[in-house]
């Protein structure tokens, strides 16, 4: 309740007085890996991605993927929709259901929450150059979306911790020296990831807990934090620790040694999420555009129990980061996040016995839903029956999906399946041949779903098929573990 | 005289610089929490642990998503210092795993 209090306060007062809200309903999207921005900057040099270094709800994420179209009143309003596959992986047909949230919340009425918050730079050896130079390039275009009411500190490490510039309010004497304190980041010496994180909580956490503020450690780093350790003073066990009190974490990875451990720890802590930084678009992308998204968590602890119809059964979850699922529950989300875009997670339902419908009206499953609203007190519930409709008329052109985005999400599905092929092939588990078949099916629906929905983004998937392909066919560079080591 | 107030200036001077604060005391900021605690919503938190003989006060040492940190159990808000509220929080990041209600 709290949060819905805080949130129209924060629409009344952005409306003026006004009666009537206005502007595109906002998106929501999982926590977690928000781009695979680094297996595109590996396929785009001729190389193959390892498993480790994309992650599906990364690719969900990048794409605009529109639920069923009802009103939604509420904070979040469950939504799910349909539709028949069969995935490029040859698992056999399945139906696909995309869960997403809508959020009443509007582009033109909502305003960000004011942050408390520490930017935590490596300045280690490893930084020198480009990554740098696009590491305080970000920073600069963060610092621009900062006003008054928010209050950062800047701290550098390497092997050493140091405050550069003390937390502070961000008006424009604040936003004036953090420019100077990022034009003074000089990389040198080795990495202690845990170091400064732990300077950058001990900044956040003394302020943290005010109504109407945002929690947050935002770290850049190229290194990867050692992330099979979860002890108190570790990466992950500081992310769990204060991410469970309320202080969220946002990585912002540069360079080719990042590996997606570091998206899928980050991606299963409360409040956190990840993001390669490949170029200036990217930068442009996620601080220009997203930055009053990505530090807006909508609800924590999305827990989600299948109960397939007769002769279903839930089969498996795509792009659902959750960190400790309780005993019964399928699958979930850490955090949601407000998004610019609409998104979800995908679900594949299978047969048991006889077959999947062919035709709709069908009841595919029911879903039951518990998720923690930000600074509400108990968890919120839901049911939501998972129906086959039979498909709808989508541009123009009749189709087997219920809706757009899981339109959309089927063939995002078959192209992260067909970036799995590429790896298993670099791992030896598939020939070039299987490999290059799942790619170039992937290719071919993309295609067909691109052209029919002039859908760009979409396009540039199709190319980045195309040139795994190419990489694939002419033997390119694996990038497994003992490579970047 | 004059090396006497010398010298409980020096006091002064020393337990000012002096972090004072121990687990679960009251603080404004990270500096005044001794050791390697910080200054979480003004109570001094954050202290790992391998045995009890670690924590001190009501502070025992329990499992926080798999890091054995000191932590002070609740039934509400109220029984939790500075502005840190009660938490139902899972022990270890295991399906099955219990929960406990701590200060964070």
């Amino acid at each position: 309740m709290r949060t819905r209090a805080l949130l129209t306060l924060l629409l009344v007062g952005a409306l003026g007085g006004c009666a009537a809200m206005s502007g595109a309903n906002l998106g929501v999207t999982p926590g977690g890996s928000q781009d695979i921005g680094l297996a595109r900057t590996i396929i785009g040099d001729g190389g193959i991605p390892d498993q480790s270094q994309f992650r599906v709800e990364g690719l969900f994420s990048e794409h605009d993927l529109p639920l069923p179209d009802e009103a939604c009143a509420d904070l979040l309003c469950p939504r799910a929709a349909a539709t028949p596959v069969e995935p490029v992986d040859d698992a056999g047909p399945r139906m696909l259901v995309q869960l997403g949230f809508a959020t009443s919340v509007t582009s033109e009425t909502f305003q960000r929450q004011p942050q408390n918050m520490a930017l935590v730079v490596d300045i280690s050896g490893s930084m020198e150059g480009g990554k740098m130079d696009s590491v305080q390039e970000a920073l600069h275009t963060l610092a621009g979306q900062l006003d008054e009411g928010d209050h950062v500190a800047l701290v550098a490490f390497d092997s050493r911790v140091e405050i550069r510039l003390s937390r502070r309010s961000m008006d424009a004497a604040g936003r004036e020296a953090l420019g100077r304190a990022i034009d003074g980041l000089d990389p040198r010496g080795s990495t202690d990831i845990e170091a400064g994180l732990h300077q950058g909580y001990s900044l956040v956490a003394p302020h943290a807990g005010a109504d109407g503020v945002g929690d947050r450690v935002m770290l850049f780093t190229d290194a990867r934090p050692n992330t099979g350790a979860t002890d108190l003073g570790s990466f992950l066990g500081m992310a769990r620790y204060y991410g469970a009190s309320g202080i969220g974490i946002s990585v912002f990875g540069v360079g080719l040694d990042l590996g997606a451990e570091l998206a899928t720890e980050v991606s299963e802590v409360r409040g956190g999420n990840s993001f390669y930084l490949a170029d200036d678009e990217a930068i442009a992308r996620v601080f220009d555009e997203e930055f009053d998204y990505i530090v807006t968590p909508l609800a924590y602890d999305l827990e989600v129990t299948v109960d397939a119809a007769e002769g279903l059964r839930f089969d498996e979850a795509f792009g659902a980061p959750l960190d400790q699922p309780g005993p019964k529950v399928e699958f979930g989300a850490s955090t949601l996040f407000l998004s610019a875009r609409d998104g979800g997670m995908g679900v594949t339902i299978e047969a048991t016995t006889g077959e999947l419908p062919t035709e709709g009206p069908a009841q595919l499953a029911t879903f039951q839903l518990s998720y923690l609203e930000r600074d509400a007190a108990s968890p919120t519930t839901a049911t939501v029956s998972v129906p086959w409709q039979g498909g709808v008329e989508i541009a123009g052109q009749q189709t087997s999906a219920d809706a757009l985005g899981v339109y959309k999400m089927s063939v995002l599905l078959d192209e992260y399946l067909a970036l799995t092929a590429a790896a298993e092939y670099c791992d030896q588990l598939l020939t070039r041949e299987e490999a290059l078949a799942r790619i170039g099916e992937a290719e071919v629906r993309l295609q067909e779903v691109a052209t029919h929905l002039g859908d760009e983004p979409l396009e540039a998937e199709v190319a980045l098929m195309s040139q795994l392909a190419n990489n694939v066919t002419l033997e390119g560079t694996c990038w497994t573990e003992e490579f970047w080591w | 005289m004059l090396d006497r107030r010398v010298l409980v200036v020096a006091l002064l001077l020393l337990l000012l610089a002096l972090p004072g604060c121990t687990m679960g005391q009251n603080c404004n900021s990270t500096s005044q929490c001794a050791g390697q605690g910080i200054c979480l919503k003004g109570v001094c938190s954050g202290y790992s642990c391998a045995g009890e003989a670690d924590c001190s006060g009501d502070y025992t040492c329990g499992a926080v998503l798999d890091a054995a940190a000191c932590v002070l159990d609740c039934a509400s808000d109220d029984d939790c210092g500075g502005s840190q509220t009660c938490r139902n929080i899972p022990e270890s990041t295991d399906d099955d795993s219990p929960t406990r209600s701590i200060c964070l």
